[in-house]
């Protein structure tokens, strides 16, 4: 053939570059990758799993739970605002300084914010414009900071503070980030459903929290007994009707408990570098609405 | 004495080619697993219909039968009859057809036997835990044997070729042979023997992911048809500059597509891999454009025979899953479309339907092309039909699905049920798909089983015919 040697030259350059540049570069990059600092804190991170938890991952790994659940938050961009932490002793001075710098506020709401710490001034402006008016609100003798919002629709559900970046998974094999999300993100589920029983209860039946749910049942990771037989602190909670029936007790098999401990093992809430979160401390309000992250919804998983 | 010679030059026309064995081994081992990877996609799917259906038997959870039908169905199905139709149109064109047709059986059933580990692992819970690479460790090895003689036999066969000058069939399938094997070394190396740190196992899975399916497989894909495709339709491959904007295009672009948008690693391979899907266009359109010449007005000779529905149905799932494939880097829709029912809708369209109907196409050419398909082209018909029916339906819906699902999870207003709920509709509805697809695969064992039968019994009646036939007096003399 004609120009064979120019082709199969082409395929060699092309499959070579395609696997230096997709599977050698990246481990240059990443395969030495080591702990980092959160910020501000300075706190090490990330924290290698408990021994349970790393059980427990190798149970979700050999049900697939990936399968269903992704492990990765994304977002789409910051807010970047103000909050005020301590309004300092001249609060009529404050509030002025507030309606120059934010004239959208109702003197009568300010003044509900100012004695309601912290207080969400501004959201979604510039920094410059956030640095401008922190200038301002100090020298009415508060204190204030700018805050870093993480925005998307997976942290509007809770899922995370910020989006997933490649150090929060340094100490995981396999990492399992999931390619289709049938149920919900599971990246921080540790954060948003911290209730051990919240969560072993939904391993046995699933419809008790969340009917219509489509997961199946896991009963094969609890051992159903006789009533009085083992011990009957570690058994489950049921409501009327969602148990064995009168007389047993559905007690957790060791891996249903390490599964449970890898869920719970799940944030993503430090703040880093790349990804910096700052949210007043306790969860701004905005003139006493409540703004920024939601608590755990135990009842949305 | 009459009826023994009949007899006798009936089987020898049955045995005649020494490609047959090889061939119907891997061939009808493929089409058996695929025939399991689909029933296992069909229980997966009727799970949503309801959730406790099987769920008491863990080796039946969703999960595990999701990665069983998903790496049976590429490694134990669709692998083994592209191999098959390769081996056979390489034999085709050989001297004297497969070489080491012995070593070439041997090969498949190696190769059947890891499926069958591989699928005992994954039921029993051995995941890997990836998305692309999923096969157990043990199962691996027994692959890597099956294959590695099965590359003796293809190189052999492929050193007998009468025609020394090479046509694009064959740098097509050269390569995707190789990058297959090559590609899935990688995975195996860098997240099972020696694994890689933290999240560069996910970009190492998704290079491997992109590389077998969509590099390996388009290129066997496509190679099998630019190789089958002549003899179907009595014409040329349109154009050979195409051909080769097609393979060069695959490989410098389509094999950096690995990395989806969103994904947790440094932000240039997010970028790089958008762009080389971007640029994947290229190869894609000349594959389209050169498919489109060549048939040209011939068309209706892919109506007549069952190796042209399939290659029609096959090319159609191509440029369907490259459009699935283009829609999910594309900035704005990438956001709704990640992480849905989009990504398996379009694997469907790729792995099943495009890489797997081109083998099943294959198959059929070569069993047409030697006259050994005779009774069984209604069969055949009847599973072109089907697999284009239930490719169709669950490809749709699957799709449908993810942009469903895509966009209630972008309100947050939805509850995650809710936004279950909104999917369900169609998550049922490729249950049909997912039974049509299935019912596929068993007319294509039953066929090809047939067609086996047939040829195990002539081989018996040749031999048959051989140590019973009266000695001549001259032999009886000596």
């Amino acid at each position: 053939m004609k120009g064979g040697s120019w082709v199969f030259a082409i395929a060699l350059l092309g499959l070579a570059a395609s696997w230096y540049g997709s599977v050698l570069y990246p481990q240059v990059q990443l395969g030495r990758q080591t702990e980092t600092r959160t910020v501000p804190d300075g706190q090490l991170y990330p924290v290698a799993r408990p021994g349970l938890a790393v059980q427990g991952r190798e149970v979700y790994r050999s049900e697939g739970c990936y399968t269903c659940h992704s492990q990765q938050v994304r977002q789409e961009g910051v807010a970047v605002g103000l909050a005020i932490t301590d309004a300092g002793t001249n609060l009529t001075e404050l509030v002025e300084a507030i309606l120059a710098v934010a004239p959208r506020w109702e003197r009568a709401r300010v003044a509900h914010g100012v004695t309601n710490l912290p207080f969400q001034v501004l959201d979604g402006v510039s920094p410059a414009e956030a640095g401008a008016a922190q200038k301002q609100l100090e020298a009415a003798g508060a204190t204030a900071v700018i805050t870093v919002r993480p925005l998307g629709p997976d942290m509007e559900r809770g899922w995370g503070l910020r989006r997933s970046v490649a150090v929060d998974y340094l100490w995981d094999r396999p990492v399992m980030l999931g390619s289709v999300r049938v149920g919900p993100d599971l990246a921080g589920v540790g954060s948003r459903i911290p209730d051990e029983q919240w969560l072993l209860v939904h391993l046995w039946d699933p419809q008790i929290h969340s009917p219509g749910s489509m997961m199946p049942p896991y009963r094969y990771l609890f051992e159903v007994r006789p009533q009085g037989e083992g011990e009957a602190a570690d058994a489950l909670a049921l409501p009327e009707g969602a148990g064995p029936g009168p007389g047993w007790v559905v007690v957790p098999r060791p891996e249903a408990r390490a599964l449970v401990a890898y869920l719970q093992s799940l944030q993503v809430t430090a703040s880093l570098f790349e990804v910096p979160v700052v949210l007043p401390p306790g969860g701004g309000t905005a003139a006493g609405e409540t703004q920024g992250q939601e608590a755990a919804q135990p009842s949305q998983p | 004495m009459e009826n023994v010679s009949q007899k006798t030059a009936a089987c020898r026309s049955v045995e005649g080619a020494p490609d047959m064995g090889p061939v119907l081994t891997w061939a009808l081992g493929g089409a058996f697993w695929w025939c399991a990877a689909a029933l296992l996609g069909l229980i997966a799917s009727i799970k949503f219909h309801g959730p406790g259906f099987l769920a008491d038997v863990s080796w039946l959870t969703y999960g595990r039968v999701r990665v069983a039908a998903t790496q049976v169905g590429f490694w134990g199905a669709v692998v083994p009859v592209v191999l098959a139709a390769v081996l056979g149109w390489l034999g085709r064109w050989a001297r004297g057809g497969v070489a080491f047709p012995a070593l070439a059986m041997a090969s498949g059933k190696v190769w059947h036997f890891g499926t069958l580990l591989a699928l005992i692992g994954i039921l029993r819970g051995d995941l890997t835990g990836y998305d692309g690479w999923g096969l157990p460790r043990y199962a691996v090895w027994i692959y890597a044997a099956g294959f590695a003689l099965y590359l003796l036999t293809f190189l052999g066969t492929w050193h007998g070729r009468q025609e020394r000058s090479l046509g694009p069939a064959h740098w097509f399938l050269l390569t995707g042979v190789l990058w297959l094997a090559w590609s899935a070394a990688t995975a195996f190396v860098l997240l099972e023997v020696h694994p890689v740190r933290g999240v560069t196992q996910a970009v190492v899975d998704g290079w491997f992911h992109a590389n077998a399916t969509l590099v390996a497989g388009t290129l066997l894909g496509l190679g099998l048809m630019y190789g089958w495709l002549p003899v179907v339709t009595g014409r040329p491959l349109y154009s050979r500059h195409l051909a080769i904007l097609t393979y060069a295009g695959l490989l410098v672009f389509v094999s950096w597509t690995g990395v989806l948008p969103s994904s947790p690693v440094p932000a240039w391979l997010p970028a790089v891999a958008t762009v080389a899907t971007v640029m994947g266009v290229v190869p894609w359109l000349a594959a389209w454009l050169n498919w489109r010449k060549s048939v040209g007005e011939a068309g209706h000779r892919l109506s007549e025979e069952p190796a042209g529905w399939f290659l029609r149905v096959a090319h159609a799932a191509f440029v369907a899953a490259a459009v699935g494939k283009l829609a999910l880097h594309l900035p704005g829709l990438d956001r709704v479309l990640e992480l849905t029912w989009w990504e398996p809708a379009r694997q469907w369209a790729q792995v099943q339907g495009f890489v797997g109907l081109a083998g099943v196409a294959g198959v059929y050419a070569w069993l047409g092309g030697e006259g050994r398909l005779t009774g069984w082209r209604g069969l055949g018909r009847w599973q072109g039909r089907l697999a284009m029916a239930g490719l169709a339906v669950g490809v749709l819906a699957l799709a449908a699905a993810g942009v469903a699902q895509g966009l209630a999870w972008r309100d947050p207003a939805l509850s995650n049920v809710a936004v279950l709920g909104r999917t369900l509709m169609w998550l049922r509805l490729s249950t049909v798909g997912d039974l049509l697809w299935w019912l596929g695969t068993v007319l294509f064992v039953v066929n090809l089983a047939g067609v086996t039968l047939r040829w195990w019994v002539g081989c018996w009646r040749s031999w048959w015919a051989q140590v019973t036939a009266p000695v001549k007096l001259q032999e009886a003399a000596e």
